[in-house]
């Protein structure tokens, strides 16, 4: 640790937008980007710029690195660079060549989805050391000396083998690392991050984010980190800038942002976030409260001595890994194991747990879109899991899905009357289209949109208004569940927040029970009446939600806890980089696994436990 | 690799067993009598049962089946209907002129369609791209007889460098490859335009240059090694095309080879030849599809893992 968090410590400006404009062209005319943003970001801090989608907050991150697609210009102002020695370069005016040499030496760059951000067909190695040689002329050997020790700062673990690997064998964490890596081997003085944890999961997201702040103070670099989501600005910002619509409404340091925010959007905004801890003392889901729209509601509470209206037990998915044409499959994923649940009529109970805990496939098992190997599931007092296809069809009306991305999950092609008319046409509930459109208008009303809309196409809709019609669809058959697989996670905080409190709704009014799986602690301590925490195919905790959060018993679940970034400045803490990459549920194929049970350790509160009673 | 080589390798044998039933029935569906065919025009009836004996085609299709293809893994292809030459030394005098043609063609057709799609790519939108992909609908809508026929009667003749058929000098191998390339390369530029139009706006490009690299090293690093995965595919199943578009070609240009001589056994009934030819066909195309899956292992190394 060279240096301390040295904010504004010199003064010194290394980047300055002064009345900045960026327009697109398109064939529908120019549209405007940027509006004359302003904002300085000072040597050695990190600055946040904040905003939802289509605030042109990336805009301005590939206006700085001068990666802006060839429709797009700057029509108005400067975006002055000053060098560490001699005098500031406006970067909107230089050329291809001077830019390209610009962002190979003082700036870097990490972006959003760690997937496909690293060229699948190069090693990693040779990714990590090609800037280094082109720009700082160093050999092949001196480079990979240098990506190592870069690899190792990452907290990568055996960097010599990774260097060697092709992106594929890497996980996102171990992806996005490899990115930072990447940015920092030329040692630029200005990185952005343009939204480098979003895809990430929570505890990875926070090692991540200890990695990018601690490699900030030991290079003494600044950062723009471009993020929607509060929690991490909370966390990682020295000063942030809020922008709406391609406007910089306020900028402030984070202390002052939280504590007074001056502008109504970001009072809006930092109303909307959803914070861990916020439900403290209330035992029941309430609504948010969203200023000007609606008053926090609380939800029914659950008579737990009725019968449950889905019992599940010992539920079982495994997926065989198959290797070529003829190889038999040697190893599978355990994605589900042996999982029990209960959900009461009118409840929310949220599955949480992180990419590959097997969340999503319970959903799916439970609706049979994904094929259980075993497991006892019973709905309304009937058997399901001994039903034939064409027996369960029938039960499909009864439980219903609504999926996370609102924009693959509608057909294109259909108008949204359409879209939520089909289930009662297939389920015969209507004989013809024209007899369903009063249902279907009634549904649209009944989910915040108009009657009229029925005749438009998805294309014509924000994606939250098609996460409304996603669940008016789910609606139509007057079902007693449903599953909403992360339905509100591709969502901006605002519409987050709107939707959830359309789901609560629409449970006050009509008493549907939410399978609700996420991955956002946040909301679900908003929405849930009982939560159950997955980990690696196994539920490791189930309780109450208040319980749960307030007093988590599972080490999982407190780590998972632990790295919710808080969205309060005054709140920040360290936390340890874990090296592990993440353990996988791949076993042996047909591979018992060792008995478990559930220790009850309060009202309705169970805790996994290994072996048998 | 080398297990998965193996395995493809033993994947093809299926396939075969398939096609070869295929051809059989086909062959056998084709109306005429082969033996008559085989004893000749003028012969007597006792000739031509003599014949059926001797070709046992008087025995179950069975059994007939299963003779040829226990002759066939032995490397006896049979002997021709039409000259009473062996199958395999009519084959062997054809195969060579084939290879040359296709390879002459697929050579300047891959070559020239891969270069002229990213070349279209890098200048999208402005009168290059329009030119060379208009040249390409034309290249793929025009009949490659067609195109032989004009290449022949404006080139061939009234220059008189190459010949209008057949082959006596090396030089004559141009206009027919330049016809059975046509189709592919104008395929292969519209195929590699968009698939190196597609690797340009993924992430990785984007990363590419955001750590300032040339321009050089972007286009050909980093865009165009990923676009060529897709590329690679297509040009396996045109060279599949080109096979069978020599039988066209080889006709017009009166090519001394595989196709022609195809042409030939079909007209006169000539069953082995048919036979041992369409067998012949589908594997070079198996085996060329089985190369490109090997080659995508090279550039693609998410295609290695077991």
């Amino acid at each position: 640790m060279t240096t301390q968090n040295t904010v504004n410590d010199s003064h010194a400006l290394i980047l300055k937008a002064d009345h900045l404009s960026v327009a697109f062209e398109s064939e529908q005319g120019p549209t405007q980007a940027l509006h004359e943003i302003s904002f300085d970001v000072y040597e050695g801090e990190i600055l946040a710029i904040v905003g939802e989608s289509g605030s042109g907050k990336s805009v301005t991150s590939l206006t700085t690195m001068g990666l802006l697609p060839e429709n797009g210009r700057v029509t108005n102002g400067h975006l002055w660079y000053s060098p560490r020695d001699g005098d500031a370069i406006d970067l909107t005016t230089l050329d291809d060549e001077q830019s390209r040499i610009l962002r190979g030496t003082r700036l870097g760059m990490i972006f959003q989805e760690p997937m496909t951000s690293l060229n699948p067909v190069l090693k990693v190695g040779d990714q990590l050391t090609e800037a280094a040689r082109l720009h700082l002329k160093l050999s092949a050997r001196k480079a990979r000396d240098e990506a190592l020790a870069m690899l190792s700062k990452v907290r990568i673990p055996s960097p010599e083998r990774v260097m060697d690997e092709f992106p594929y064998s890497l996980s996102g964490g171990m992806r996005q690392r490899v990115m930072i890596a990447m940015a920092l081997m030329t040692r630029p003085r200005l990185l952005i991050a343009d939204e480098p944890t979003t895809a990430l999961d929570v505890t990875v997201q926070a090692h991540v984010l200890e990695i990018i702040r601690e490699l900030q103070r030991e290079f003494g670099m600044s950062v723009i980190f471009i993020t929607h989501d509060m929690g991490v600005v909370a966390e990682l910002a020295d000063r942030v800038v809020v922008m709406q619509a391609g406007r910089v409404v306020e900028q402030n340091s984070v202390h002052d942002i939280f504590a007074a925010p001056a502008h109504p959007y970001t009072q809006k905004l930092l109303a909307a976030v959803p914070r861990l801890g916020a439900m403290r003392g209330m035992p029941l889901p309430h609504s948010f409260e969203i200023p000007g729209e609606s008053a926090a509601e609380a939800q029914a509470s659950i008579d737990y001595d009725t019968d449950p209206l889905l019992e599940v037990d010992a539920l079982e998915v495994r997926f065989p890994i198959s290797s070529g044409w003829f190889g038999r499959a040697r190893q599978e994923v355990l994605a589900v194991d042996r999982v029990p649940l209960k959900i009461w009529p009118g409840e929310t109970l949220a599955l949480v747990g992180e990419s590959g805990s097997g969340k999503s496939t319970i959903g799916r098992a439970l609706l049979r879109l994904a094929k259980s190997k075993q497991g006892f599931i019973q709905f309304a007092d009937t058997r399901l899991d001994n039903l034939t296809d064409d027996q369960f069809r029938h039960w499909r009306g009864d439980m219903q899905m609504v999926f996370q991305d609102p924009y693959a999950s509608l057909n294109p092609r259909l108008t949204v009357g359409f879209s939520i008319a089909e289930p009662l046409l297939i389920h015969k509930r209507v004989p013809s289209l024209n007899k369903a459109m009063p249902t279907v208008e009634r549904l649209l009303e009944q989910v915040g949109l108009k009657a009229e809309h029925a005749r438009r196409y998805p294309h014509e809709f924000s994606g939250g208004q098609r996460q409304r019609i996603a669940i008016a669809r789910a609606l139509a058959l007057e079902p007693k569940l449903i599953v909403a697989d992360e339905a509100v996670s591709a969502l901006d905080v605002s519409i987050k927040a709107q939707v959830i409190n359309l789901m609560m709704k629409l449970q006050r009014e009509l008493g549907i029970a939410w399978l609700f799986i996420s991955h956002d602690m946040a909301v679900v301590e908003r929405i849930a009446h009982r939560v159950a925490v997955m980990h690696l195919g196994r539920i490791v905790e189930i309780a109450p939600r208040e319980q749960l959060f307030a007093a988590p018993r599972h080490p999982y679940t407190k780590r998972l806890m632990e790295a919710v970034p808080i969205a309060d400045p005054a709140q920040r803490h360290h936390r340890p980089v874990d090296t592990q990459e993440p353990r996988s549920a791949v076993i042996p194929r047909h591979q018992q696994q060792p008995p478990y049970h559930y220790r009850e350790v309060g009202e309705q509160h169970w805790l996994f436990t290994e072996g048998n009673p | 690799m080398l297990s998965y080589a193996l395995r493809r390798l033993l994947g093809i044998i299926p396939v075969l067993i398939v096609v070869s039933l295929l051809v059989f029935a086909f062959v056998k569906l084709m109306p005429g009598d082969p033996a008559r065919i085989y004893a000749g025009p003028d012969a007597s009836l006792e000739a031509v049962d003599a014949a059926r004996h001797q070709l046992g085609l008087d025995q179950p299709l069975t059994i007939q089946y299963l003779q040829w293809v226990g002759n066939f893994l032995t490397g006896d292809l049979g002997i021709a209907y039409r000259n009473r030459q062996p199958v395999a030394d009519a084959i062997g005098e054809s195969f060579f002129p084939t290879l040359w043609l296709s390879l002459a063609a697929f050579a300047w057709s891959s070559v020239a369609g891969i270069a002229i799609g990213v070349f279209a790519a890098r200048r999208r939108g402005r009168w290059q791209d329009y030119t060379a992909m208009s040249i390409a609908v034309c290249g793929i809508s025009m009949p490659s007889f067609w195109l032989g026929l004009l290449l022949i009667q404006y080139v061939a003749v009234p220059f008189g460098l190459f010949a209008t058929s057949g082959y006596a000098k090396p030089l004559d191998i141009v206009l027919p490859a330049i016809t059975l390339g046509s189709t592919v390369a104008a395929v292969m530029a519209r195929y590699t335009r968009s698939a190196y139009l597609e690797a340009t706006h993924e992430d990785y490009v984007r990363t590419a240059r955001a750590k300032g690299l040339t321009n050089r090293m972007v286009v050909w690093k980093h865009t165009f090694r990923n676009a060529l995965i897709p590329v690679l595919t297509m040009l396996g199943l045109q060279f599949g095309f080109l096979l069978s578009g020599s039988i066209v070609i080889e006709s017009v240009f009166s090519w001394p080879g595989l196709g022609w001589l195809l042409i030939e056994s079909i007209k006169t009934q000539d069953q082995p030849v048919i036979q041992a030819l369409v067998m012949l066909f589908v594997t070079m195309f198996l085996v060329i599809n089985l190369v490109v899956d090997l080659l995508y292992g090279f550039i693609d190394p998410s295609a290695r893992r077991d």
